[in-house]
């Protein structure tokens, strides 16, 4: 283990700040509707074409790929994204060079006429790029979605892609796998909280390479009705 | 190049100035309005508390607005009271302060930019609120979505807020949806007295931010702090009237 004098320990403390600010400045961003703003102040540069976007059925990959699907999200007159987040996990790379992040996030997607709950997690791997933190990897991972003003508990209790709204507006990415699925919360820890790590690898990342397939067995048959 | 001693200052700061807020929203939780003014705001001239529709600027306003809500708290206690005799028939005045509103404000997202200087600071939270309260319909659930932002002043050694922006996006009643028209409950006769409670006139009668509605154009949140030199050289959570 590393150890490490006063002035470096106060610089990853603030490091740590630094990387939830960004975090937290991603959200006021997405309420803003600054997808191509938020691209490109917040993400990374140098490492355009490993950047991904993950939801629960895939990940975008690249960043001109990101920004194709960024596009396509609602935006102007009666659209109003909020994907706050709490309860940080942030870990610093023992290196320095990178981190890795999960969060809660109670959110909701408005338009016109139309309002929805959007519950899950929001992982993110950040890396430091000419002395500032950007964004590397993003798994915004959906749990529930409900419209508002419906009772939630009479809704469906399985989820299933095929009918989910979140699923279909996420396209067709460049990798499509079933990472997340909300029957099965309590074996399915993905996103999973980062753990202490020395520096970045692939392989424990929030990128694609990092998703490691599943030992679910409700996730192997797909849906959740029938594997209970 | 920063010290290790400055970069602990800023971060204790930064810790501290989370604190206050933290503070600020639960007395806002345990109805303990009538102590924000003291406890939490500076002492300058030009102080300024902000809603969608109007603000309170000045010493003597704002602390108006926070004693105007200690009486709104005691006026709910006592209908409460009259609405649940055998509950409450036997409580004092001082023992049914409180009963009814329940605010709920957590602040999440925090953005926290200390000066360089270290004279002032902002910062700027979401907030996914649920606010319960009593009104003319009676006891009534809230969900009211919005941000705290603020500037804060270092004085005597002790952070205060300088300029205070509450400013929602939806404010709706539960179990209905914000995306559509909100159907108002209907009043009921012993929560009437509350129909004529007013807060104080607004110093600024101003409609600062719109509440989502599907006409209204994209809405940009209140501006992001960015790390800052000194109050000159950034901008102000302050009330800049219209032209």
């Amino acid at each position: 283990m590393r150890v490490y004098d006063d002035y470096e320990q106060m610089l990853r403390v603030w490091d740590v700040e630094e990387i939830k600010k960004l975090a937290n400045k991603r959200v006021y961003y997405q309420i803003n509707q600054w997808a191509e703003k938020e691209l490109d102040e917040l993400w990374t540069k140098e490492r355009a074409d490993t950047a991904s976007f993950g939801e629960n059925t895939g990940f975008y990959v690249g960043m001109e790929t990101i920004r194709g699907w960024y596009t396509t999200l609602p935006s102007g007159t009666g659209c109003y994204t909020a994907h706050p987040i709490t309860t940080a996990v942030v870990e610093l790379a023992g290196d320095g060079q990178a981190a890795r992040g999960l969060w809660t996030c109670i959110g909701q997607e408005t338009v016109p006429g139309k309002a929805m709950w959007l519950l899950g997690k929001v992982a993110m791997d950040f890396v430091r790029e000419n002395g500032a933190w950007k964004i590397w990897h993003v798994v915004e991972a959906n749990d529930i979605s409900s419209e508002a003003g419906t009772n939630y508990s009479e809704g469906d209790p399985y989820w299933e892609p095929e009918t989910d709204p979140v699923v279909a507006a996420f396209g067709e990415p460049t990798i499509k796998a079933l990472t997340h699925d909300p029957n099965f919360n309590w074996w399915d820890n993905y996103p999973a909280p980062p753990q202490p790590y020395e520096t970045f690898t692939e392989d424990e990342s929030y990128g694609p390479e990092g998703f490691k397939g599943t030992y679910n067995k409700g996730l192997e048959v797909k849906q959740g009705g029938n594997y209970i | 190049m920063k010290t290790v001693e400055q970069m602990v200052t800023r971060w204790e700061d930064q810790r501290t100035i989370k604190n206050l807020m933290g503070k600020y929203v639960n007395c806002l939780l345990l109805n303990w309005e009538g102590e924000i003014f003291e406890r939490f705001w500076s002492k300058k001239e030009d102080i300024s508390l902000m809603f969608n529709n109007g603000a309170y600027v000045g010493q003597k306003s704002v602390d108006a607005y926070y004693k105007a809500c200690h009486d709104r708290n005691a006026l709910v206690g006592m209908l409460m009271q009259k609405r649940f005799p055998t509950l409450l028939g036997n409580k004092t005045e001082d023992e049914v302060y409180g009963v009814g509103p329940f605010k709920v404000k957590p602040l999440a997202c925090p953005i926290i930019e200390v000066a360089y200087d270290r004279e002032t600071a902002k910062g700027l939270w979401f907030c996914q609120g649920a606010y319960n309260d009593v009104e003319e319909c009676g006891p009534v659930a809230r969900w009211t979505w919005g941000y705290f932002a603020a500037d804060f002043v270092l004085e005597d050694g002790q952070w205060k807020i300088w300029h205070l922006q509450y400013l929602n996006d939806v404010d709706c009643i539960c179990g209905q949806s914000w995306a559509d028209v909100q159907e108002p409950l209907p009043a009921l006769p012993e929560f009437a007295e509350l129909g004529t409670f007013s807060y104080p006139e607004y110093s600024v009668l101003q409609n600062f931010r719109e509440l989502y509605s599907a006409n209204r154009p994209a809405t940009l949140t209140p501006e992001i702090p960015e790390p800052y030199e000194n109050f000159a050289s950034t901008f102000s959570y302050g009330v800049k009237k219209e032209a």
